[in-house]
């Protein structure tokens, strides 16, 4: 009975043992795990540190950029606007040279009526100006 | 323990089987029982109480274990939001790194297009500023030919010149940007001088250059008029130079009836003043309505030649015709007539030829004329091969040598000439597309031109 109680207790005791060496395998896992987690943790922080400042300046390069853009697009307009102008005045002061030769080639035949007939009708063409 | 002490009770009850050293065995059995159980029992109780210790560590161990599970429970959970928000960020990061390159791209093209569109403005302010000079120039010409100002007249288009053919644009060939029809261009020394049709400045206008792109406005090369002639309809005039004599051949109108002849005048100098001392025309076939367009040119053996055109009349078309001048080209040489070179056969002609101009390269004679209405822009230039100064002729092609192209509108009145490096020019007026007809102006151009074995090619 005795050595029935003693082998018992060994057996306890062994077990006992065994659960002892696992719980701290498992506080050793679990603490490398933990160790392991907390330098992903502190490299994710990091990362996202990085992350975030770059997503900040690449929001604020998009504020400038889009500033520029405005900027340059307005002045294409500006400039757009110059040039459909002048081509107008072109237009009209080609018409206005026109009508000046046709006016000097009458007076040259000597139809001076057809002459002042050609600067009256160029007359508006030629008060063209530049825009600029 | 009551089951050993129960044991240990009964033990000296046991009988002695053999009786050793003083003692009987069943004593000494008895007492090495009770040690045996003593060890064991403390064996028992040493293990029962390694047994509550190891317990107790266990116990012990698991709290931190659960403390460090709960810690990298939390930790694994911050690690996975963190991993989350940096992932989620990165997005954002990268949508605006794609926003932002969009954004240069786009600032890149608007500012191309934007230094493009300024670029275009500028031209256009010196269009503008161009235009103003010319037109201004051009005012100056009008204002001075209405006071019969002739030199005013030469001084406001010599000096808009430059400035109008900046604003017409000299890449189609444009060399005076001005009314100067049926041109004709005569090389003299490191000179050239082109004679027109009358117009702004004089009965026969002549212009010179010392490099075929500066032209200055000399006036009127033949300022007077014999008797027998009308004034104000001197065509086509073009000058032949024998040693040292210049000739000019040109078209005038018999004032009596209007009928259009050809007369000639001499000078000493290629831009004259000419004078024409003659009695009367040196060419009018009354017959066929006038002749008109003369064009004097030498022949292989030095012989001069003078080729014309004459209306056509009654149905008859009109030709194109050669006759042999005398030595010093004031005369039809005597003995000789009139021979036909060409008529109309070609339907891009529309019936009408005029305008000859002869030319002998490498050994070849070719025909340069114009055809069809000289107020549209159906007007062009032909070719065709002769087989001497007086003909035959043969048309060489289907379709004119030059027609109305970018630039150039109703291109007539060719001139062929050399210059001073031995290079070919064709000499021809034109209108502007979009002004044809007129008043408006048929504008000198020169453009290079190069015959081989009697097939002539115009360049762009």
């Amino acid at each position: 009975m005795a050595t029935v109680l003693l082998v018992a207790a060994i057996v306890v005791g062994l077990d006992a043992r065994a659960s002892l060496r696992r719980t701290n395998d498992e506080l050793a896992s679990t603490r490398l795990a933990l160790h392991r987690t907390s330098a992903q943790l502190a490299s994710a922080r990091s990362h996202l540190a990085v992350v975030t400042a770059a997503s900040d300046l690449a929001g604020l390069t998009l504020v400038a950029e889009d500033h520029q853009l405005s900027s340059d697009q307005a002045a294409l307009d500006g400039a757009r606007s110059t040039v459909s102008t002048q081509g107008a005045d072109i237009t009209a002061l080609g018409r206005c040279l026109a009508g000046v030769e046709q006016s000097l080639n009458q007076t040259a035949a000597g139809d001076q009526a057809g002459a002042a007939a050609s600067l009256a009708n160029v007359a508006g063409d030629c008060s063209a100006r530049t825009a600029s | 323990m009551t089951t050993l002490q129960a044991t240990a009770t009964r033990a000296p009850e046991a009988p002695a089987a053999v009786e050793t050293g003083g003692r009987p065995p069943a004593r000494r059995y008895a007492t090495g029982h009770r040690v045996a159980l003593s060890l064991l029992a403390v064996v028992l109780a040493a293990t029962v109480g390694f047994d509550a210790a190891t317990r107790a560590d266990v116990h012990r161990t698991q709290i931190p274990l659960v403390a460090a599970d709960h810690r990298l429970d939390a930790a694994t959970a911050t690690l996975a939001s963190t991993v989350s928000a940096a992932v989620a960020t990165g997005h954002l990061r990268d949508q605006r790194r794609a926003s932002v390159a969009h954004a240069r791209s786009t600032i890149t093209a608007t500012e191309q297009q934007l230094g493009a569109t300024l670029q275009t403005s500028g031209l256009q302010a010196f269009g503008i500023a161009t235009l103003q000079d010319c037109i201004g120039g051009v005012n100056g010409a009008r204002s001075a030919e209405g006071s019969s100002d002739l030199p005013g007249t030469d001084s406001s288009l010599t000096g808009a010149s430059a400035v109008c053919l900046s604003s017409e644009g000299s890449s189609s060939g444009l060399a005076f940007p001005f009314d100067f029809p049926d041109p004709s261009v005569l090389s003299v020394g490191s000179r050239y001088y082109a004679f027109s049709t009358n117009s702004v400045t004089g009965n026969v206008q002549v212009i010179e250059s010392p490099d075929l792109v500066h032209w200055t406005a000399l006036g009127d090369a033949l300022p007077a008029l014999p008797g027998w002639a009308q004034p104000g309809r001197t065509w086509a005039p073009s000058v032949l130079q024998l040693g040292s004599a210049f000739v000019l051949f040109y078209t005038v109108d018999l004032a009596s009836n209007g009928v259009q002849c050809i007369s000639e005048a001499t000078a000493a100098q290629p831009q004259g003043p000419y004078v024409d001392a003659s009695g009367g025309p040196l060419v009018c076939q009354l017959a066929g309505d006038g002749s008109i367009d003369p064009s004097p040119f030498v022949g292989a053996d030095g012989t001069p030649y003078l080729a014309w055109m004459s209306y056509g009349t009654q149905g008859q078309p009109s030709t194109l015709w050669s006759q042999q001048l005398s030595p010093d080209g004031t005369a039809l040489a005597p003995g000789t007539a009139p021979t036909a070179l060409l008529r109309p056969s070609e339907s891009w002609q529309h019936g009408y030829i005029e305008g000859p101009d002869m030319v002998l390269s490498g050994g070849h004679y070719v025909l340069f004329y114009s055809a069809a209405d000289w107020r549209t822009s159906d007007y062009a230039i032909g070719s065709a091969a002769c087989a001497g100064p007086l003909g035959p002729c043969t048309q060489a092609s289907g379709q004119p040598v030059l027609a109305s192209q970018g630039g150039i509108a109703g291109p007539g009145g060719p001139s062929v000439f050399t210059d001073a490096s031995g290079n070919l020019w064709l000499a021809f007026h034109a209108w502007l597309p979009g002004y044809v007809g007129y008043p408006n102006s048929r504008m000198l151009f020169l453009r290079r031109i190069t015959i081989t074995d009697g097939v002539p090619r115009i360049g762009p």
